[in-house]
């Protein structure tokens, strides 16, 4: 089997990948905040698994690249903290999937022009 | 090849894991008890008026078991979430289904009750009976589709059985009646305790809970 090629086709869809959205966990949060259209901290920690420390961390990076908006609110007399995708989150993640599907098609050699196949 | 990201699938993991609470089934249990209390303490004279109160207080009765309970127990565990669009459309037309079943049902039963069915022997309680059956059948079928929630399907069909049930009690085994009732409102119960203390162990209240309900988000 050939090696491959450094810098060969296959390395530009890989540059792609958006390593924000990459990451495990943060890549959980994101797509639980894709499907509904909010949630708050509590509910993203029991779907995911992931503590609140480390939830924490993960919402203040996509905060700040503009993926995930905070709203506080109060439900009766309580402060809540909802989570929502904005619509930058939203084309990242649609993105993501995107490049990711390339990569894989290419990697597994399913993909058009099937160069990868053995 | 699998898919990268089924996000369908996680949306409805997401609703689903609202509903491993029990009280969804909890609630359809009583509400069956309810259904079926009205034909049992008409037979034991009950005047109907009354009859009708007690079956509207244990309705209302389950209702807010189910509202409270979500209130108090379901949300401080398992926390917040505003499902999409679809999941909102689909909501409604369970909610929709569900409320034109009681009534309907509460409307057969008045008019049965008063003796407008032709119900003064057992005997006359078979084409009711196959109404009431297909009727939840129907229902359940519907909000079992809308919701997600497999359970349901079982439900309609334990609804379903209760009259045909009493029937057979009576008429074939001489056991009492209210055991047709009995035992597939204790089945759907006994679900939603096993679901409802298995959610609670699953899901304690943590110190991170109190301190995000303090904090807003427990970022400080």
């Amino acid at each position: 089997m050939a090696a491959a090629k450094p810098g060969g086709d296959a390395t530009p869809p890989l540059a792609n990948i958006d390593r924000l959205v990459h990451e495990p966990a943060r890549l959980l949060i994101m797509s639980y905040l894709y499907v509904v259209d909010g949630a708050d901290f509590l509910f993203l920690s029991r779907q995911t698994g992931v503590t609140f420390g480390n939830l924490s961390s993960h919402m203040s990076k996509l905060e700040a690249a503009g993926y995930v908006e905070v709203e506080k609110k109060f439900v009766g007399k309580k402060p809540r903290t909802m989570l929502h995708l904005t619509s930058q989150g939203r084309a990242a993640l649609e993105r993501y999937r995107a490049d990711m599907k390339q990569v894989l098609d290419e990697l597994l050699g399913t993909g058009q022009g099937n160069p990868g196949k053995r | 090849m699998p898919k990268l990201l089924d996000l369908t699938r996680l949306e409805r993991r997401a609703w689903k894991s609202t509903h491993q609470d029990g009280l969804f089934d909890v609630m359809l249990g009583v509400m069956l008890l309810q259904v079926a209390i009205g034909p049992w303490l008409y037979d034991r004279g009950v005047p109907v008026p009354r009859t009708l109160t007690i079956m509207f207080a244990l309705a209302a009765l389950a209702v807010l078991g189910f509202l409270v309970g979500k209130r108090f127990v379901t949300k401080p565990r398992l926390g917040m979430v505003e499902f999409g669009q679809d999941r909102k459309v689909k909501n409604k037309k369970a909610v929709i289904f569900l409320s034109i079943s009681l009534v309907a049902g509460m409307i057969w039963f008045g008019v049965a009750l008063m003796g407008l069915a032709g119900l003064a022997d057992l005997a006359g309680w078979i084409v009711p009976a196959g109404i009431f059956g297909v009727q939840a059948i129907v229902i359940f079928s519907l909000l079992a589709y809308f919701m997600d929630l497999s359970r349901l399907y079982l439900y309609g069909w334990l609804y379903a059985l209760v009259f045909p049930g009493r029937i057979i009690c009576v008429e074939y085994i001489g056991i009492p009646d209210f055991i047709a009732v009995l035992v597939p409102a204790a089945v759907m119960v006994t679900i939603g305790v096993v679901l409802f203390v298995r959610f609670l162990r699953r899901y304690r209240l943590t110190e991170e809970y109190h301190l995000a309900e303090g904090t807003s988000d427990g970022r400080g």
